[in-house]
């Protein structure tokens, strides 16, 4: 057999000469293909402050969108709708509040009527505990300011707000034209607002040629497209502390929104006023610590997380069913959870928890004789 | 292939069972070693469990990530003042930092991968993670 | 120095390096518990190139892998790459003093096993000491050692086989040479 000067036989039957010039371009195969079982993060992820709060973007895949200008619009966007329906700043939302108890006929500013149409929807499908009108209230017990504080109203305050308290059904509403009936009617659309501005954010990335992202806002997300071959997984922070209470799992087109006494409040002689208010009672709600609702439509969650809050313990299934939202959890002030049976086999719990389940159909209407 | 394994079996050496016998004893040795419980405080941590650092996202600028080794202290400054962290191995928390409700204070030691913290004037969140980030979005 | 024209062992070395960074780049698909740390399969290619062409030969594949795999990985500079210089110059470093007793007292596994050993636990020190100082890597060490043991048997066996062939066993000499230029065996 000739060998080549300078060939080594490594094996009798690997024919060095030949392999000799295979090995380079296998090599080279093979480490192509091998750099692709790099791991690592398959997100980008993007935060700045906007709509009052940390908005955190999550984009799906890494390195092929333009951060910068995805950033800039959106915070664009989200700034217009922040100065449009600030529940107590100029802007639209104010000069309709003005308009309204003038009692005398307008046009609603464009940016405001989607808020009073799908409110006085809200309200009517929850006998009236989703209540937008009700800013003066909110106002008194001091939320109309950027770091809330006392002194809570006194109780004759409390008593002459309750006397004849104002709702959305006090806005007569033909095509775009308005006229408030009611002198003390405030809008104040803190329910609402966010899952708004989290869909039209969405819609936004949408057209700037994203597939697959979260948007979030202050914790309360919405997802745009699920990753091809993975969900979306979402972590769930114990509203007690700092631990994950549980993960959840989400595809596209799905928002996961909470209420909580803890996102906005201040402590007056050592009871904790929070920014849910109970338009019955005129108080803060009582009763539980926090709700989250996953539901695809934001607006829907955002105002069903306020509204079961309100509710209460007994009575949030059969609301949560009058709503038309399945997936819901609540955490209850000594730190038990309660969630649907549609929402149990969404989440799943990292710290040790059992939660109790409640459906509806189990337990007999509210009102049974 | 049998007359390959002949020529491999003939040259084995007195010495290569030494070695190979001192290598498994150093192998056998390292496991006992380091996961006997109590042994220079190795032994009380499961493999894996603890965060290895903490993620620092200010609103605006790029995430810095900070190792959980040594103890130490870190000063933030945001648009409302300065948020003081404290690290020590495996932990981290948030010491001081402004807003009147103590919101990012109130949180903890950050010590299981996942855990956060949030501090809103600063529009700061302080997450401590593990190897792997695993959530793409944090909802609280 | 040797019997091979600078020409042909240059050419050797090439090949023997071209192996040895393909061993190295297959490598890096079996999963580890510390990223980097690998148990040192190419090893195997730096103890033949060791034992059948001499020291400087050994250490140019080992260099010559170390970067041509960066190279080809893309990770240049990165930490992987420290850490498969490091592994590969501890290799050697343990070779050193052994190779003495070879082959009289040790065969080609009782080298690659403490190579392999070196190797890891030389990586494994850089790692610990420079790149991650978390008092928990500690707790890879053992599994590491483990798999570089593993993998020192599996090199020394395939070193012996390789060695064993008569078409290598020309080139194979005694280390240190007893005199330069030398042809050792009858051929």
């Amino acid at each position: 057999m000739k060998r080549a000067p300078g060939a080594i036989r490594i094996h009798p039957r690997f024919s060095w000469r030949i392999g000799h010039r295979l090995l380079p371009p296998l090599l080279l195969l093979l480490a192509l293909g091998l750099s692709a079982c790099q791991s690592g993060p398959d997100t980008d992820r993007l935060s700045f402050y906007a709509f009052g709060t940390l908005v955190d973007i999550t984009l799906y895949p890494a390195g092929v969108h333009d951060l910068v200008r995805i950033e800039s619009e959106l915070s664009a966007d989200l700034a217009i709708m922040h100065e449009s329906w600030h529940a107590w700043e100029p802007g639209s939302l104010g000069r309709t509040n003005q308009l309204l108890v003038t009692g005398a006929e307008f046009s609603a500013p464009p940016s405001v009527l989607p808020l009073i149409e799908r409110g006085q929807e809200l309200e009517r499908l929850s006998d009236g505990l989703f209540n937008p009108a009700l800013g003066r209230l909110i106002a008194a017990w001091g939320f109309h300011q950027n770091e809330p504080q006392g002194p809570p109203p006194d109780a004759q305050t409390l008593q002459a707000l309750l006397v004849n308290p104002p709702s959305l059904r006090d806005i007569e509403r033909d095509g775009v034209r308005l006229r408030g009936q009611h002198p003390e009617l405030q809008l104040d659309f803190g329910g609402l607002a966010k899952g708004f501005a989290v869909a039209r954010s969405l819609d936004r990335l949408r057209d700037l040629g994203v597939q697959y992202a979260i948007v979030n806002a202050g914790g309360d997300l919405m997802t745009l497209g699920q990753p091809p071959g993975r969900p979306w997984r979402i972590g769930v922070r114990d509203p007690r502390g700092s631990g994950v209470l549980a993960q959840i799992e989400l595809s596209a087109g799905e928002a996961l929104f909470t209420s909580g006494d803890y996102e906005r409040g201040y402590d007056w002689e050592d009871q904790r006023i929070h920014h849910v208010i109970d338009p019955r009672s005129g108080r803060p709600s009582e009763g539980l610590l926090a709700v989250t609702v996953l539901h695809p439509d934001a607006a829907l969650a955002d105002a069903a997380a306020t509204t079961l809050m309100i509710a209460g313990p007994e009575a949030w299934p059969a609301l949560a069913q009058q709503l038309g939202v399945e997936q819901v959890l609540v955490v209850l002030p000594d730190g038990a959870v309660e969630l649907t049976p549609a929402m149990e086999s969404r989440v799943t719990f990292q710290q040790e928890r059992i939660p109790r389940l409640r459906a509806p159909e189990a337990e007999p209407p509210p009102h049974a004789p | 292939m049998t007359a390959s394994a002949v020529a491999v079996l003939r040259r084995w050496r007195w010495g290569d069972a030494l070695v190979l016998a001192l290598a498994g004893v150093l192998v056998a040795s390292s496991f006992a070693l380091v996961y006997a419980p109590g042994w220079y405080r190795m032994g009380s941590f499961a493999p894996g469990a603890g965060p290895t650092h903490l993620v620092i996202t200010q609103a605006g600028a790029a995430s810095q990530m900070v190792p959980l080794t040594a103890s130490r202290r870190l000063q933030v400054s945001g648009v409302a003042g300065i948020t003081e962290i404290e690290i020590e191995p495996g932990r981290a928390r948030c010491l001081r930092s402004p807003g009147r409700q103590g919101i990012c204070e109130g949180a903890g030691w950050l010590e299981r991968p996942g855990d956060i913290a949030v501090s809103l004037p600063n529009r700061l969140v302080l997450q401590v993670q593990g190897a792997n980030p695993i959530f793409d979005s944090m909802h609280y | 120095m040797t019997h091979e024209t600078p020409d042909r062992m240059n050419r050797r070395i090439a090949a023997l390096a071209a192996l040895a960074m393909g061993l190295q780049i297959i490598e890096t698909a079996i999963p580890s518990p510390m990223p980097g740390i690998k148990p040192g399969l190419a090893n195997v290619i730096t103890l033949i190139a060791l034992l059948s062409l001499g020291w400087r030969a050994a250490l140019a594949v080992t260099l010559l892998r170390v970067v041509g795999a960066s190279l080809v990985l893309g990770t240049v500079l990165s930490p992987a790459f420290w850490l498969s210089l490091v592994g590969g110059l501890a290799a050697l470093g343990i070779l050193a003093p052994l190779v003495r007793l070879y082959p009289r007292h040790l065969s080609a596994l009782g080298l690659a096993v403490p190579a392999a050993l070196a190797h890891t636990l030389g990586q494994f020190l850089l790692a610990w000491t420079l790149i991650i100082p978390h008092p928990q890597l500690l707790l890879l060490l053992p599994p590491l050692l483990l798999a570089a043991l593993i993998t020192g048997v599996v090199t020394g066996i395939l070193s012996l086989s390789v060695l064993a062939d008569p078409r290598i066993q020309r080139h194979v000499r005694p280390i240190p040479p007893t005199s330069p230029g030398s042809p050792i065996s009858p051929g």
